[in-house]
Formats: structure tokens, sequence, C-alpha cells
């Protein structure tokens, strides 16, 4: 009927029509009282309930710009050119604005405030890790760095240290399946791909009595799916310097079923394949379906490769150094709410590492695999004011490691494994207004077995967890915690500071066993936390750990290889550590200008023998301030300044000459200097500072949209320390520096559709 | 509003914790000893040095200290002593051929008016049984060295290496193994070189030499003013001449 009243109208003459649909870019859902006017002139209109608008212009018009406008979606121009018609038909897609997302993200973050005992944990959404300033892409470690109580090794990692804590004291769960190492070879981007997460949670404090499997943190990390409401494929595109990634997701209309695949690739192999035998890739998947409407299942899968094959120029069938290096998770987690007032979880997965290392073909070859096999249920239901959760949950671990050269040497150890059973209890209640208590305990029986090692483990640990929060007002509460962590494997590997915070490709971990309890920590908290105004949430909160053990790998292991009980029991030297320390954090999280500044104060120090030094972790200030700010024409910038006291670190204080005891000729004077090292990191790197820039402009292309952003990473190109050498060609010899990374400019192309 | 104060304490409250003071830390002088007992050397020879400063100048040509007073004693009482050589810090034994295998000797050694003192025991004898001083090995088929088992060897250990192109500043590659033998000829690509002569040692050690060498922990002294190592090692080397 419209059509019929818009060509009788076109007939009369003298007049151009341009009409059409206005929907919601995601649900693809017909937008109702969109404003619409025509830049320059008096004329516009409103869509009605089906998004259909219509606009009758002058006809010596031969184009128009139409603005389209609606609170809580983005703006959007649309040039229309006539060519001579009368008629024109166009559909709009509107997007929805960051500042309506991040309403929504507050309005969650409120009633979590308002519902858990403890302080909010940490997190992070997708567009902080997209928007901020990045190294080459946006990376969920990168990001977490500049959160209160996170420190890192160096420009060149994405380890994260919590609080003092070691990176392996960190358990990471994708979809509540532990993820072994969460980055790729040698640390320099994570393993996290933005595109494929949901949301991060990361636990400093009153971490739950479920996690009882690492001392330090829990960083929670859920993949995404697809929002149901969307019709037809959405994904996103992204090419980068480095890497070049998709993400494909749709609804599909069986059980209300939706999934996400994401896939992740380097590309500079391709490119310089002498110059950088090189590549790294990663994939996700998440499938979720309501089989009814209490149940949901959800499938998730991540894999991720580094390979490494160098070559000998001369001869191309000579392996210099070969690295293969995977990591795996697949998790199943089905979800049954019975009513509003309960839920069942059941969760099953397995995670795997694997790592091959090859030097000169077979001369050095050393290959680990660590499997965990992980089955999982909770319950948790409201009664009589209570909010009550206990599970269930086995974990498996076998290890298998071999090192061998063809000249004779090959240890094969392949009879380790660990398992550890869990049942907790956890509850939550009120017992008068304003205080909310949390309370729980965690009972593990844990088992380890080595044939090769002759250990054996078989005990049972108790944790426990108190949490209680005062609520001053609607908006702010003052939260304090405590509890027990344990630990049931550690890494053998050199020192952090021997490692210079770079991650090794070999990662052998240990199941502690014989006369090696767990590694355990007591953590109390105290803090305070909610928001000045509607824009301004702050945090702040105190923190005091004690580590009662912990193992070190040691310099005085008797490598009696015959005997591998005896290396076992020296392979470790037990230590003790602490660390205190403030978080604080101001977070504006509304309105065109957002960003947070989070200041830690930190001191971490651990035990050698009676003696205690400075931890590397141990950065007394560090102080991050991050801006994004939405200008006009549909541009967004950030800006990350970083500042951190310096690395703690051992100093040379003089040389010697090293001559070694054993060579075959008399005539020899061979010897070269080694350095006399001080008291253990009781020295200073410089200041850490770097200013970080980023620019990001959307560009909209009918129902989608291409985003450019440029990043500076170390704008100043500030030379931060990352150690120090000695060069011995000069006498005496020069101190020289080692940088971490210089200035590097990125630019990224990500296309959504 | 006053709960909003408990921020600003905290805040003020760091102030007190802000100021930290790193000095220099103290630069300890040491004599760095080097005196490893060579059961099949004609000669026994001794280092005497010191460590330095990073920023002090080692003057050129000196490998050390002079006016050292370096005597071994062997069990039945025999002194051997030591002379300054023509190097600064450098010393031989006076006498030749007077360290045994399976032996003890008590060495003592006065630099500068400070008395350093270690015992030692020399390991067993140790010998290549195969291949023979310059045997030809292919690298197509290469053969497995033999030795005998060392008394004396600390946990029983070997270090076999195999030096490139036989000279001492050449390249070399050094395994440990607690076997007596080895193929170490068997990684053909780490041999480019063919045609050409290869030198092979393998080596016994004891304590203080082995955790010197092997954990490159150069402090094996006792006293506080000392580092470095007195010990013993026996060693045996042949040539092969490696073909393709």
């Amino acid at each position: 009927m419209i059509y019929l009243f818009i060509y009788l109208f076109l007939s009369a003459g003298g007049y151009k029509v341009v009409t059409g649909t206005v929907f919601d870019a995601a649900s693809k859902e017909p937008l109702p009282m969109v404003n619409i006017v025509v830049e320059g002139t008096e004329r516009g209109t409103t869509t009605d309930n089906s998004g259909y608008y219509s606009i009758i212009l002058p006809d010596t018009l031969k184009k128009v710009k139409l603005v389209c406008s609606m609170m809580g979606y983005k703006k959007v121009e649309r040039e229309i050119f006539f060519f001579g018609k009368d008629y024109v038909k166009t559909d709009i897609a509107m997007s929805i604005t960051t500042l309506k997302s991040q309403g929504i993200l507050v309005s969650a973050k409120r009633k979590k405030f308002r519902e858990s005992a403890t302080i909010t944990p940490a997190s992070l959404s997708t567009d902080d890790m997209l928007i901020l300033p990045s190294f080459q892409e946006g990376d969920l470690m990168r990001t977490l760095e500049a959160l209160p109580g996170i420190t890192k090794a160096s420009d060149y990692s994405t380890d994260i240290a919590v609080r003092g804590g070691s990176p392996d004291q960190n358990l990471v769960l994708l979809d509540d399946i532990p993820l072994l190492k969460p980055f790729h070879l040698s640390g320099i981007f994570s393993a996290f791909n933005v595109n494929a997460i949901k949301n991060i949670e990361l636990h400093k404090s009153g971490i739950p009595a479920e996690y009882d499997a690492a001392l330090s943190s829990v960083l929670d990390v859920k993949t995404k799916g697809v929002d149901r409401d969307i019709k037809g494929l959405t994904g996103v595109f992204s090419l980068g310097f480095l890497s070049a990634g998709a993400t494909i997701g749709s609804p599909v209309p069986y059980l209300n079923t939706n999934f996400l695949f994401t896939v992740r690739r380097t590309y500079i192999d391709k490119i310089i394949p002498d110059e950088m035998p090189y590549y790294f890739y990663d994939g996700y998947l998440h499938i979720e379906s309501d089989i009814t409407n209490s149940w949901t299942v959800v499938l998730s899968g991540f894999k991720s490769k580094d390979f490494l094959d160098m070559r000998d120029e001369d001869n191309e069938d000579v392996q210099i150094v070969g690295i293969d290096w995977d990591n795996n998770v697949m998790g199943v987690n089905i979800f049954h709410s019975g009513d509003n007032e309960s839920l069942l979880h059941f969760s099953s997965g397995w995670s795997k590492h694997s790592f091959h290392f090859g030097f000169m073909d077979t001369i050095f070859v050393t290959n680990g695999v660590i499997d965990i096999a992980n089955l999982g249920m909770d319950y948790s239901r409201a009664f009589r004011g209570h909010k009550l959760k206990f599970g269930l949950n086995d974990e498996y671990r076998p290890f298998k490691y071999d090192i061998s050269s063809n000249m004779g040497i090959n240890y094969e150890y392949k009879d380790i494994w660990s398992n550890r059973a869990v049942g907790f209890l956890e509850d939550e209640f009120s017992p008068m207004k304003d205080l909310l208590l949390s309370g729980g305990i965690a009972l593990t029986h844990y088992y380890s077995e080595s044939v090769e090692f002759d250990q054996n483990k078989s005990a049972f640990f108790r944790s426990y967890r108190l949490s209680a929060k005062y609520f001053i007002n609607e908006i702010k509460a003052l939260t304090i915690s405590l509890g027990n962590y344990h630990q049931y494997e550690v890494p053998l590997v050199p020192g952090e500071s021997e490692t210079g915070g770079m991650s090794l490709p070999f990662y052998y971990l240990i199941p502690l066993g014989g006369e090696n309890s767990p590694e355990e920590a007591h953590h109390f908290n105290l803090g305070y936390e909610g928001w000045l105004n509607e824009s301004f949430y702050f945090s702040l909160e105190g923190y005091y750990r004690i580590y009662n053990r912990l193992y070190k790998m040691s310099e005085d292991a008797e490598i009696d290889i015959e005997n591998a009980n005896d290396y076992y029991r020296t392979m470790f030297d037990e230590n003790e550590g602490d660390a205190y320390g403030i978080d604080f954090l101001l977070k504006k999280e509304i309105g065109k200008l957002r960003g947070w500044l989070s200041y830690t104060f930190l001191k971490s120090r651990v035990s050698s023998g009676d003696e205690y030094y400075p931890s590397v972790w141990d950065r007394t200030h560090n102080l991050y301030l991050i801006l994004f700010a939405m200008l006009p024409k549909e541009w967004e910038v950030g800006v990350q300044f970083a500042f951190s006291t310096g690395n703690p670190f051992t100093t040379s204080l003089g040389r010697y000459r090293y001559r070694e005891s054993g060579t075959p000729y008399d005539n020899d004077n061979t010897n070269w200097w080694m350095e006399l090292r001080g008291e253990k990191n009781a020295f200073r790197l410089p200041s850490y500072l770097r200013l970080d820039i980023s620019a990001t402009k959307t560009f909209y292309f009918g129902n989608n949209e291409l985003d450019l952003k440029l990043s500076l990473y170390n704008a100043l190109n500030r030379k931060n320390v990352w150690f120090y050498y000695y060069d011995y060609d000069e006498e005496p010899p020069v101190r020289e520096t080692f940088n971490m990374l210089p200035i590097v400019p990125s630019i990224e192309f990500i296309y959504r559709f | 509003m006053k709960y909003n104060s408990i921020l600003t304490v905290f805040l003020i409250s760091l102030l007190f914790f802000s100021c930290e003071s790193v000095t220099e830390g103290p630069f300890e002088h040491k004599y760095v000893i080097n005196l490893v007992l060579r059961p099949n050397m004609k000669i026994q020879k001794a280092y005497v040095d010191s460590t330095y400063r990073l920023d002090a100048t080692v003057p050129e040509g000196s490998q050390g200290i002079s006016d050292a007073e370096i005597i071994a004693i062997n069990e039945e009482q025999d002194t051997f002593k030591f002379s300054e050589s023509d190097t600064t810090g450098i010393y031989y034994s006076d006498d030749s051929m007077w360290v045994k295998y399976n032996d003890r000797y008590f060495v003592q050694i006065n630099v500068e008016g400070h008395q350093i003192e270690e015992e030692v025991n020399t390991p067993g004898s140790l010998l290549i049984h195969s291949p023979s001083n310059g045997d030809t090995i292919s690298l197509d088929s290469p053969e497995i060295v033999y030795w005998n088992s060392c008394e004396g060897s600390f946990d029983d250990m070997y270090n076999a290496s195999v030096f490139f192109e036989g000279e001492i500043d050449s390249f070399y590659i050094s395994l440990l193994t607690q076997d007596t033998s080895l193929n170490v000829f068997s990684a053909k690509y780490l041999f480019p070189n063919v045609d050409t002569f290869y030198t092979l040692a393998v080596m016994a050690m004891d304590e203080n030499c082995f955790k010197s060498d092997v954990y490159f922990d150069y402090d094996q002294l006792d006293e506080d003013f000392a580092m470095g190592v007195i010990g013993a090692v026996v060693l045996d080397t042949i040539k092969v001449w490696v073909t393709e």
C-alpha cells in the first residue's frame, strides 16, 4: 500500500523519495522511533514500529546525507546518490553504543558487589582489550598487567605475577579447565585471542574454596558464543603486522544452539621463511545449546601450536633447532537450572601441554607431555537465607618427559602421575542487615606416584576460606577475607632471574611426592570498595601473604643419573616467603572518557636458608593510568602510562679468572672472566616507564564496520633496562645494557560483519 | 564521607613505606687458586690469582700474584715444591712425574701471609681402550668409545669431550656419563669437517674439580679469603682421523 502511494506520488512529478528500514546491526531486528534527518535541510522523519522510514525530497537534489540517531545506538550517516532516479530504497543498520554496553557491564558489576561477600574480582571487558594501546594486537595478559596487584617479568613476556607470587602460582582456567601455558612460545603473545573471550575474572583474594590448586590467583577465562537473536552469520576478520585471524559464529535453529569459531595465525614465515622459520596458530570453538528450558550444554575447545624449524643454511637436511609446542583444551559444561534458586553444573575436560625441543637433529632432544583429565560437579542453592554450594572434582595428571642424545644418553620418565580429588562446601548468608558472611572448606586427597623417582605420596589436605562484607551504604563496603591455599606441582626451571623474564620452551612440571608436601600459603586481605558516584568505581585492598612452603629448583641437585631417587630428593630447595602490599583501583566506567588509575604497593620476599631476599616480582610502586576517549567522527583514542619500580637484580661486584680443571693439554692458559655476584636481588634496575598510544577509527560499510587501529608501543622510546651485562672486549670491562622493547608501531584492521 | 577518608589515610600511609635506599655492595677481595693434580702429567701447574674490581684494569700479561709459596706433601711425607714461572701468577712443580694415581696429597699455599690448605685424592688410572690413537673413524659407521672404570671418580661420572681440529681453543662438545662407553661420533652433523683429526678426551675428576667444571662452582676452598679449586683429574686422550 505504501509503495502504491509512493508510486502515485512520484507519478505526479517534481519529487524524489528515499525509503528503507532501520534495524539493529547485531540482532537484525527493526528499530522503531529512530530519528532520521536530511543533513542541511529541515526535512526528516522517524521510523515506524516496523523500522520503516520514508522521506520526500525536492526533485533538484542529486545526493543527500541521512543522519540516523537513537539513544543507546551509534549515530549513522549515510550518503545517498540518486543517479537520475526518483526513488531510492536503502536499509540502515545501527550498532549499540559503547555507552550502552558500559551501562550493562556496570549494572552486572553492582549486582555482583551486592551479592558476594568478597571484594569484586578484577575484570576486563573485550572493549578494554581491543581499544587499549597494544603491542601488535589486543592481548588479554598484557591488559591484565595494568590492573593493581599484577607485575610482569619483562616486555618480552606475557607472564604475570599476582601479588608477588611467581607465574606458576596462577591457576588459569579456560571454561573451567586448567590451561597450563597461557601463552605462545617465548611468551611474547598470550594464548588468548580477544575475539574469542566473553569475560575474564581474576581472583586475587577471597578465592573460592573450590579452587585449591594454586597459591596466588585464579584467572577464570570464559569463551564466548553468539547472541541467539542474531540472524545469519556474524564474525570478525582481523589483520595485523604479525598475524591474521577470523572469527565466525551463528545461531543454529536446532536445540536453540549457537557456535563461534575463532582462528589466528602468524604469517611472517610465509614472507621471510629463511629469516623467520617460525609460526604459531591458535583456534577456539564454542558451541552452546539449550537442549531444554532448564538444561544447557556448552562445548568448548582450544588448540594452539608453535613451530620453529631452523635449518643449516649450507645443508637443508640439518635442523639446528626444532621446537614443536602445543596446548590443547577440550571441555564440556552442562548446566541445569531447576528453578531460579538452584543450579547444577557438571564439567568434564581434558587439557594437554606438550613440547619437543631438538638441537642439531638428534644431538639433544627433549620431549614432554602433561595431560590433565578433569571431572567435576557442583550444586548451588538458595536455602533459608543461605547460598549453599558444594561440589566434587577429580583431576588426574600423567606426566611424560624424556631427554636423549644420540651419543648414548637416554633418560625417560613416563610413569609419573598425580591425582587430586576435592570435595568442597561453601555457604554465604547475611546474619544481620548490611553484613554478608561467607565460608568455605575444601578437603583434598592428593596422590602422586613416580616409578622412576621411586617417590609416592598419599595424603589429605584441608583448606578454608572466610570472608565478610559490611555494607556502609548501598554502594560502598568493607571486606575482610582469609584462607589457606595449596599447590601440588611445581615447575623444574632455574630461578626467575636466571631465565631473565623469558618463558623457557621446556616445562618440566613435577608433582610433589615423597617427603615434599604441597606448597602452602595463607592470605589475609582487608578491603574497601564501592562507587564514588555513578561513574567512578574504586577498590582499595591491603593484603599479607605467608608462604609456609615454597619449592625452588636447587642449584645443588645431585645429578646422579642412575639413581633418580637421589636426584628427586635433591632437585628442590624448600623455602619460605611472604608478601604484603596495597592494591588501589579508581575506574571511570561510564562516559565518553573512560579509563582507570591503578596503583600497587608491593613487597615480596623468599627465603634461601635463613636469609630472606626480595623475590624477582618485588616492585615497590606500580602505577598505571589508562584513558579511553570517544571522539567525533568515530574516532576512539587510548593512552596507557605505566610506571614501576625497577626489577630487583643481583649485581656483579667483581670478577675473577675461571679455569677449567679438565683440559687435555698442559700448555693451557685458557681462562675466561666470571663475575662475583653480590647479595641476591639486593639491587634495582632503573624505574620502568612506558607510554603507549592508540587511535581507532571505525568505518561503516552498510551493515558492517571496519576498525583501523594504530598503536605506538613505548611511544617515548624509553630505554627501559631488561638486564646488564659486561663487555670484556674492553679493559676494564664496560657495563652494557640490554633494553626492553623500543618504540613499536603497529597497525591492525578489524572487520566485523 | 568519613569512609572516603579511609582512601586518603591509605594513600598517605604509603609515604611511610615509599623510600628505599640502595647502596653499592662491598667488593670482597679473594685469592683465586687453581691447582689440579694430574698423575699423567710430567710437570704440575698452579695458578695463584685474585679477584678484581670490575672497574679495575688488570695488567696485560699478568696471570695473577707473585711470590706465593706452594708445596704438596704425599703420604710418605715427601714434599714437592712449586716455583714461579716467567708469567706472573703461574707456578710449576720443581719435580717431575711425582703425582701418582690413587694417592693422597696435602697441598699448602702461602700467599701474602695467608695460608690455604686442601687434601687431594687422585683417582685411579683411566685409559681409552677403543678406538686406538690414530685410528680412522667413519661417521657412517661410528665406533663406540670404551674406557676402563676409574676408582675415585666423583659420583662415578666421566666427562667425554671431542675437540675439533685437536686444538685446545677449538670448539668442543662435552658429555657426562656414568657408563664406561659412549658413542660420541654417532652425531655426524656435529662434525662438519671430515678427513681431519679430532681429539677425544675422557676424564674422571675428584669432587672439587667435578663441581667446578660441571656446576661452574668455583668456590671449592674452605677459606673465606680464597676461592677456586684444588683437586685432581685423570684423563686419557687420543687423536682419531675422521672420514665421511
